[in-house]
């Protein structure tokens, strides 16, 4: 179980401090130009802890968590070149990589990888500028909108991101039906991309 | 391309947490490799689930960590050089599939082999190894052609590649994906002039253990 000590020890993340999101894209950054291995170990220094905790939250044991954290980082060394601001801060990019490694060890696919389907090889997103998400502020912004959700709605967002549950399953876990799922989903979403939208 | 038809909320949300079946996964990612209306809104989703996800306490890295992901690097380096660049042909004809789907598929669309499962329907299905989760396949429907009408089991996506469709909710063409609700009963007619080739996926209702798309059941007497 994690320790009360660690939450404690924590890091915070001012915008303008050492892990701030420009630093850190500064840093990928660097690993994509250059192939700057000192910037991708200061990335691993920040991402790595965290990964394994998120990987270790989702039932793996230390071991296959700090495998599966240099898995998301060797991914990271090889899609450097893809992040752009558009796609959001690094900390989502690089949290989304991790997620799909999660998914690729959890599902084993016999076919195709999981992450071969989600992660799209396209260099930017090429969306409007009024799209962009900020990304400074937008972890903080998120964890106390999802605060102030409606019971019922966090539950589902936190049973898909947090559990990995698909609709079905958190129908049937829940017991109430698809349609009642997908409306609890979709009222969060638009509630917490509103809250991001705010920073604009 | 002039998007019309885009992904329900609920989709983006679970696309974004990785929790939709291989499938139809398959199929909201080449939905969004057309458009960037929704590929900005699952940027969003994303953006909610990595708050959600770094929300959980660090824990420290053994020692040797470090060094073991630099040993991987070294590994990962030295493929770096050697592997030959992935050359694939880009005809006409394929450039509507986009490449996540090209490479599922593993055979140019121009060299499917349709399986025709009723008049004018023909049908290709593309194995991702998931068959637990549910069911990916093509269909080329003739111009013109009517298909019963019909409703849905569990969650079904379509994807329009080419040609058109309509049906009670509008007109779907190119890059148009229909994420409808399961129980809506519709009758698709394909539109003159052009053969339809679609997209689709469908989740393995939790009911079911062997599924065949309930669309022509009726048609193939299962
Ligand atoms: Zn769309």
């Amino acid at each position: 179980m994690l320790e009360v000590s660690l939450r404690m020890t924590r890091p915070s993340r001012p915008e303008t401090g050492p892990a701030s999101n420009q630093h850190l894209a500064h840093l990928l950054g660097l690993v994509a130009e250059n192939r700057d291995k000192s910037a991708f170990a200061a990335l691993f220094e920040h991402f790595g802890p965290r990964i394994k905790g998120f990987m270790m939250r989702k039932g793996a044991d230390s071991e296959l968590a700090e495998d599966l954290a240099q898995d998301t980082m060797i991914t990271v060394w090889r899609k450097a070149h893809m992040y752009t601001l558009d796609k959001g801060s690094v900390s989502t990019w690089i949290f989304t990589i991790a997620r799909n490694r999660r998914i690729d060890w959890a599902r084993r696919l016999k076919g195709v990888q999981f992450s071969d389907i989600t992660e799209l090889e396209q260099p930017s997103d090429d969306v409007g500028a009024d799209e962009v998400v900020l990304a400074s502020q937008e972890s903080e912004t998120v964890k106390a909108a999802v605060e102030k959700l409606p019971a019922d709605q966090k539950q589902v967002i936190s049973m898909a991101f947090m559990e990995d549950m698909t609709q079905q399953e958190i129908s049937q876990n829940l017991g109430v039906p698809l349609g009642t799922v997908k409306s609890r989903m979709r009222l969060a979403y638009q509630k917490l991309s509103k809250s991001l939208e705010a920073l604009q | 391309m002039n998007i019309h038809h885009h992904l329900d909320d609920a989709t983006i949300v679970a696309y974004a947490a990785g929790a939709l079946p291989a499938p139809i996964a398959m199929v909201v990612s080449a939905h969004l490799s057309f458009c960037p209306h929704c590929l900005a809104r699952v940027r969003k989703a994303e953006a909610i689930g990595s708050a959600v996800m770094e929300d959980e306490a660090p824990v420290s890295l053994s020692a040797g960590c470090m060094n073991n992901l630099f040993e991987r690097l070294e590994a990962e380096t030295r493929s770096e050089v050697t592997a030959p660049a992935l050359t694939l042909s880009e005809t006409q004809e394929e450039s509507i599939l986009p490449p996540q789907v090209r490479k599922a598929l593993g055979v140019p669309l121009s060299e499917i082999k349709w399986k025709r499962i009723a008049k004018g329907v023909g049908m290709k299905m593309i194995d991702l190894g998931a068959e637990d989760e549910g069911k990916l396949y093509l269909m080329k429907i003739e111009a013109g052609r009517v298909l019963p009408e019909h409703g849905h089991g569990g969650s079904e996506v379509t994807l329009v590649l080419s040609g058109s469709y309509t049906d009670k909710f509008g007109q779907f063409g190119p890059g148009d994906i229909a994420d409808l609700d399961d129980h809506e009963d519709h009758q698709p007619i394909v539109d003159k002039g052009a053969d339809c080739i679609c997209l689709v996926a469908s989740e393995t209702p939790a009911k079911f253990k062997d599924f065949l798309p309930r669309l022509f059941q009726p048609v193939i007497g299962i």
